[in-house]
């Protein structure tokens, strides 16, 4: 978009030194870190708050609160939406028409053809050819796959450590793994993890649905001090948003190709089209780690997330659907009424 | 003073009717009174007020019978293909094969408008959890659970990717309720890059040449599916033929366009113009015939410019339309408090524009598709609105939002400032669910707010 490709930098000669402390602000799992960095930029990933100006009837609250966070003031030299919900796709028409710096990327709902993966590959090249331009560098031999075993490692760890951390820490793990190769898996920092609920009673559940901002983590926390404990999480930016390991012959060969794979051929998303490799995920999963119950958590206006709640349903565990209004505190009586009647009912 | 054929109600249409039946009315198999589709279900019929010419009486019948018609073709045999978020590719596709015929099944949406939500299929589609915050497309849901308002199609096609995310999630439903959906990605249009290959679209767009050919691959491999679904091919000489009889549609509703919103007095009302444009779609299941009815309202249009009779009186105010509306009474409304329709975007303008016929048919096709409205970005259909508005000679531009739709609320927002901005002209935003009785005073107010500032000269 012109507002973004309209700064200098780069050559198409040796690669461009790197200007120091260049950023590039997104919040889809499908914009792989390892591109970014590889590219001399920091990936940054945007966590908005509850959006004040741009609410609108119809409007997400979380695209927008995107925009309330960039048109207060850009947080990045590159902002990077994707097509992967219509509502997102015009916010970046939002972006464009405030001349901010903002990437569209085409994102395939279609997943397992040739075509969506030729649209997904030439659009990472789209953006490193636009990164580039803006100050970063081309990657050198290497230098790719390099960047991909790091942040390969970190993910790895982290899913590790999985099972030893409270929800809202795992989370935020979730989301700093996606920005820093360097992320350490967080200490075991909090007893309520082990702790029983009222009833003595440990109670597995899953989340589900939109990204969990911040200001959602207070509700993980006050679920798992009741007795719940999250132990899977499908939400978007959950743990099964991050791709798989990579093959390390195919990523020192082909790295691009590899990275291509991992991301779109591989991350169960509940917006492709057909979806069924989320659900067929989420099934496997919930019997996998013996899940009782779950909780979707959900923006008002989400179509895609809100048709699905039926058939998460079908997982044969209850199923609690938590609409996020702006307006309406996270932890409102009703919210936590809800989630202990959920709580009781699992026993 | 120019002579003003007044609109009449179904009730006076009726009477008409027996009149012009006593007088040796000759009509399709479809014909008959309009009254009988109220009597039907079709209850908002009884709420507006129609043109009084028998090519209206003709395309009326046509719409209302489409179900009709779709259940006599399958009863035949012939295979029926519902093409889903889909507005005006797969059908033209479709029309080239023997034995289909492709519908629309996002139609339904007019559904709990026309029969006055006796249906209860807002009512079905909230019991499964689709509740109001999607769009009136939800009643689409709601015919396929009961089965009452067309045959279920034998196979279903769906386009993803830059489409609205109601008819996305609804389809997706739909295949987890076992439907056969065979999907097609269509890519965000971007613009070029530079130093990228380019290609020229209808609507003055442009997309890269690549993009071009990932569409162009997503619909071969839906020619793919339709061959091995038909056992027939359909070779590049079958399809071109098929694009030239849909330009043909699209040719005679265009000059149909042209003559009525360039011309004052206005020489056909604003509701049947919404119903013709929507034929360009799918033909309303019947290429041949859509053909027909169109080139009888043309005929019709063309006697009245020449006689300098109109259906509203001269100096109406000029208004251009963007969006369907989910109730149709609303383009009554427009007309009974002074204003006129001289221009439209009802989200498919690019399937009224020509389909290129020295091209590839597949490549054509994907031109086509590309230049969707919808599927760019919201400036380039905003610009487009301002060239078209601006041609017409808008003097103001009405957006009709449609509840609960994922495009509306940023689109609409862009859309009005690049109107006023580059118009100056008075622009407003709507929103029109299936019903509006409950809140046509307020309709009613800001429309005549609308047309009195124009008439003032000024901007609201």
């Amino acid at each position: 978009m012109v507002a973004a490709e309209s700064k200098p930098g780069g050559s198409r000669g040796r690669p461009a030194p790197v200007t120091r402390g260049l950023t590039l602000a997104h919040c889809s799992p499908f914009v792989p870190p390892e591109w970014v960095v590889a590219h001399g930029f920091r990936p940054v990933w945007l966590r908005p708050s509850r959006p004040a100006a741009w609410s609108r009837r119809a409007v997400c609250p979380f695209a927008a609160s995107v925009l309330d966070a960039v048109v207060s003031g850009s947080p990045a030299d590159l902002v990077v939406l994707t097509t992967a919900c219509d509502q997102m796709r015009h916010a970046a028409d939002v972006l464009e028409q405030r001349r901010a710096p903002v990437f569209l990327l085409n994102l395939p709902s279609t997943r397992q053809t040739p075509t969506a993966r030729a649209i997904y590959g030439e659009e990472l090249m789209r953006l490193g050819r636009l990164l580039v331009r803006l100050g970063g560098r081309s990657p050198g031999p290497g230098e790719l796959a390099q960047e991909m075993a790091r942040f390969d490692e970190a993910r790895a760890s982290l899913l590790a450590a999985r099972g030893d951390l409270p929800a809202a820490v795992f989370a935020r793990a979730s989301i700093d793994v996606r920005t820093d190769a360097g992320t350490r898996v967080p200490p075991r920092p909090d007893p309520r993890v082990d702790a029983a609920g009222p009833r003595g009673r440990v109670t597995a559940l899953a989340l589900a649905g939109g990204p969990v901002l911040d200001e959602d983590l207070g509700l993980l926390e006050w679920v798992e001090s009741a007795g719940g404990r999250f132990v899977l999480d499908a939400s978007e930016w959950g743990e099964g948003t991050l791709p798989r390991p990579f093959d390390r012959e195919r990523s020192d060969g082909w790295p691009l190709v590899e990275l291509v794979d991992a991301y779109l051929g591989s991350i169960p998303d509940v917006f492709s089209r057909p979806n069924d490799a989320f659900h067929e995920y989420f099934r496997r999963e919930i019997r996998a780690r013996d899940v009782r119950g779950v909780v979707v958590l959900r923006r008002l206006w989400c179509d895609l997330w809100h048709a699905e709640i039926d058939r998460l349903r079908s997982a044969e565990v209850p199923v609690l659907d938590l609409v996020v209004d702006p307006i309406e505190d996270r932890l409102s009586g009703a919210t936590l009424g809800r989630l202990e009647a959920l709580l009781e009912s699992l026993g | 003073m120019s002579q003003v054929i007044a609109r009449i109600t179904l009730d006076e249409w009726d009477r008409r009717y027996e009149q012009l039946h006593a007088g040796g009315l000759r009509e399709p198999s479809y014909g008959g009174p309009l009254g009988r589709h109220a009597v039907a279900g079709d209850r908002r019929l009884t709420k507006l007020t129609f043109d009084r010419s028998t090519a209206a009486l003709r395309l009326w019948n046509f719409l209302l019978t489409e179900d009709e018609r779709l259940a006599g073709a399958r009863g035949l045999g012939v295979k029926l293909l519902g093409t889903m978020k889909d507005l005006g590719t797969v059908p033209v596709m479709a029309a080239s094969f023997d034995d289909v015929v492709a519908f629309y099944p996002d139609g339904a949406w007019w559904i709990p408008c026309l029969m006055e939500n006796e249906a209860r299929l807002l009512e079905i589609a909230d019991r499964l959890g689709v509740d109001e915050s999607f769009c009136p497309v939800r009643a689409m849901l709601g015919a396929f659970v009961n089965q009452r308002h067309f045959p279920v199609p034998d196979l279903l096609t769906c386009s993803v990717g830059a489409t609205c995310d109601d008819v996305s999630a609804i389809a997706q439903r739909l295949a987890g309720m076992g439907h056969r959906i065979a999907w097609w990605e269509m890519p965000h249009r971007r613009r070029p890059e530079p130093g990228e290959e380019t290609v020229l679209l209808s609507g003055g767009f442009t997309a890269p040449a690549r993009q071009v050919e990932f569409v162009r691959t997503e619909l071969h491999r839906i020619l793919l599916v339709l061959e091995e679904w038909t056992g027939q091919r359909l070779a590049d000489e079958r399809l071109l033929a098929g694009i030239v009889r849909a330009n043909r549609v699209r040719a005679v509703l265009g000059e149909l366009r042209r003559i009525v919103y360039g011309t004052d007095p206005c020489p056909m009302p604003a509701l049947e113009m919404l119903v013709a444009e929507m034929l360009a779609i799918h033909f309303c299941s019947d290429e041949a015939e859509s053909l027909r009815v169109l080139e009888e309202l043309l005929v019709e249009v063309r006697s009245r410019v020449e006689s300098g009779v109109g259906v509203l009186p001269a100096g109406a105010v000029k208004v251009f339309w963007v969006n369907p509306v989910a109730d149709l009474r609303v383009m009554n409304l427009l007309e009974d408090v002074g204003g006129r329709v001289c221009g439209t975007d009802y989200m498919f303008c690019h399937a009224l524009d020509p389909i290129p016929e020295d091209l590839p048919p597949l490549d054509a096709l994907a031109r086509m598709a590309l230049a969707d409205p919808m599927v760019g970005p919201a400036t380039d259909r905003a610009e487009r609105i301002v060239r078209d508005a601006s041609r017409s000679g808008a003097q103001a531009v009405v957006l009709s939002q449609v509840p609960g739709a994922s495009h509306c609320g940023l689109e609409g927002l862009v859309i009005g400032e690049v109107v006023r901005a580059r118009l100056g002209i008075p622009f407003v935003e709507i929103e029109v669910g299936p019903i509006t009785d409950s809140i046509e005073a307020g309709l009613r107010t800001r429309l005549e707010a609308l047309i009195e500032t124009v008439e003032a000269g000024g901007r609201p």
